[in-house]
């Protein structure tokens, strides 16, 4: 028998109230997220609030279901269901390749019951699409970080098919972080070599540009993709600083109305 | 084939950009530095440039307005400043009228102060904020469209991310992002 595929649940912690949710995020595939993420915002700006709103959706239609059901029959139903289970996929194809699979996972049986317990309330509709956001981020920036690899990798490659090697490659070859086409070998990553374990070697090796550049695109994604995914907390810091603007704004215009 | 008009698209990010004085240079400084060097490398004609700015109304007083925000430690507009003493010229941008009711959104948002009231409250805002940022745009679109098309100038905009109004100028300006370094110049490479 096949064994069924590990999918990694956000909601595998307290799966309470919304029907159980499971996000396949182990694909290697992640090329185009970049202008994935770019689209989604330009034609589903909530897109992590509408999936959510379409699961809310399915939960109150199972509220209206069960106010027409007996305690009875709604049990008896329930027991009917027992073992019952829903799967849609959303799948999201380059060329043939999956690049992003949602993969809802319905148990028609527990919607029922939690239908009969009443209504999600919204700080759970909050976690659930700050989750969904915070995996979305995490795949857009598994994939700069895999750019940036390829930025690394190309760089040594020049070097590499060079009759003269400078000495600092053939040091990381000598030591077995690349291979001979100027790649990362398996266990030396982007991170050991410009904040983990390696960081002091490559101080030492790499040309200080490179290394800046590194360190500047960790530090780019760290505050920029914090932007928008992050908790509650981040969002209220920005609005606070817009509001700030304005009220300097508006202050400034009220001024110069009054003086006139 | 009708040649467009250059316009330079500066996204910027308000966010965690902190008042409180700080040691060492963040990484939002970093990359105000980034945006100030690649806008002067770009050596437009400062003369003909005109500069719009998110959230700048259209008052008779966007340059007071600038300066004061530039004062309150804003890096946004304290470039914006040195590229008006370089010979570029600040327009307002923005309708006071749209601005006002984004204030008062973001009034209703902050009064709140316990979490779950704090949570709805965020929900609402984030609803009826995207229907304005909306209508923003347009008003921003419109601006720049009819005081720049028929002029021999170069429209300079810094807007926030979450705008869209670079998507509403593409149809008539040929845009050219100004984006500090990766991963934001990637995301140029791909959609542009």
């Amino acid at each position: 028998m096949e064994r069924p595929r590990q999918k990694p649940s956000l909601l595998r912690a307290n799966p309470v109230l919304f029907s159980p949710i499971y996000l396949n995020v182990e694909g290697d595939s992640t090329e185009k997220l970049l202008a994935l993420y770019r689209f989604a915002h330009l034609f589903f700006p909530q897109l992590g609030p509408g999936i959510v709103q379409t699961l809310l959706d399915m939960e109150r239609h199972g509220e209206r279901l069960s106010a027409g059901l007996s305690a009875e029959e709604r049990l008896k139903l329930i027991g009917e269901m027992k073992g019952l289970s829903m799967d849609i996929q959303y799948a999201l194809k380059d060329e043939g390749k999956k690049m992003l699979e949602l993969s809802v996972h319905i148990v028609p049986g527990e919607v029922l019951e939690r239908a009969q317990q009443g209504a999600a309330d919204l700080s759970q509709y909050t976690q659930l699409r700050d989750d969904i956001d915070k995996v979305i981020a995490k795949l857009i920036e598994k994939e700069i970080r895999k750019r940036f690899t390829d930025k690394v990798e190309g760089f040594l490659q020049k070097f590499i098919n060079k009759p003269d090697v400078p000495s600092f490659v053939s040091q990381l070859l000598n030591m077995g972080w690349i291979d001979h086409k100027g790649r990362l070998t398996k266990g030396a990553t982007i991170d050991d070599l410009v904040s983990g374990k390696y960081r002091a070697k490559f101080e030492e090796l790499a040309p200080e540009e490179l290394l800046q550049e590194s360190l500047q695109i960790r530090d780019t994604i760290k505050t920029c993709f914090s932007v928008g995914v992050d908790d509650a907390d981040c969002l209220l810091q920005d609005a606070k600083r817009r509001h700030a603007l304005l009220e300097i704004t508006i202050k400034s215009v009220e001024k110069k109305e009054d003086a006139s | 084939m009708l040649e467009l008009k250059k316009l330079v698209y500066v996204p910027i990010l308000h966010a965690r950009e902190g008042a409180a004085p700080k040691k060492e240079p963040s990484a939002i400084d970093e990359m105000w530095d980034g945006i100030a060097a690649k806008i002067m490398g770009l050596a437009l004609p400062w003369d003909k440039t005109r500069i719009y700015q998110d959230g700048l109304p259209v008052c008779g007083e966007e340059l007071k307005v600038a300066e004061r925000l530039a004062e309150s430690g804003s890096r946004n507009h304290q470039l914006i400043l040195k590229l008006v003493a370089q010979g570029a010229q600040l327009e307002g941008t923005e309708s006071m009228e749209l601005l006002l009711r984004e204030h008062d959104l973001l009034n209703v948002l902050l009064m709140k102060h316990s979490g779950a009231e704090r949570a709805a409250a965020m929900a609402q805002y984030q609803a009826k904020s995207r229907d304005l940022l909306k209508m923003r745009d347009g008003f921003i679109f419109h601006r720049i469209k009819s005081a720049i098309l028929q002029q021999d100038l170069v429209p300079l905009v810094f807007m926030g991310v979450m705008h869209r109004v670079d998507k509403l100028l593409e149809k008539d300006f040929l845009i050219s992002h100004v984006i500090y370094r990766l991963p934001f110049s990637s995301v140029e490479a791909i959609y542009n």
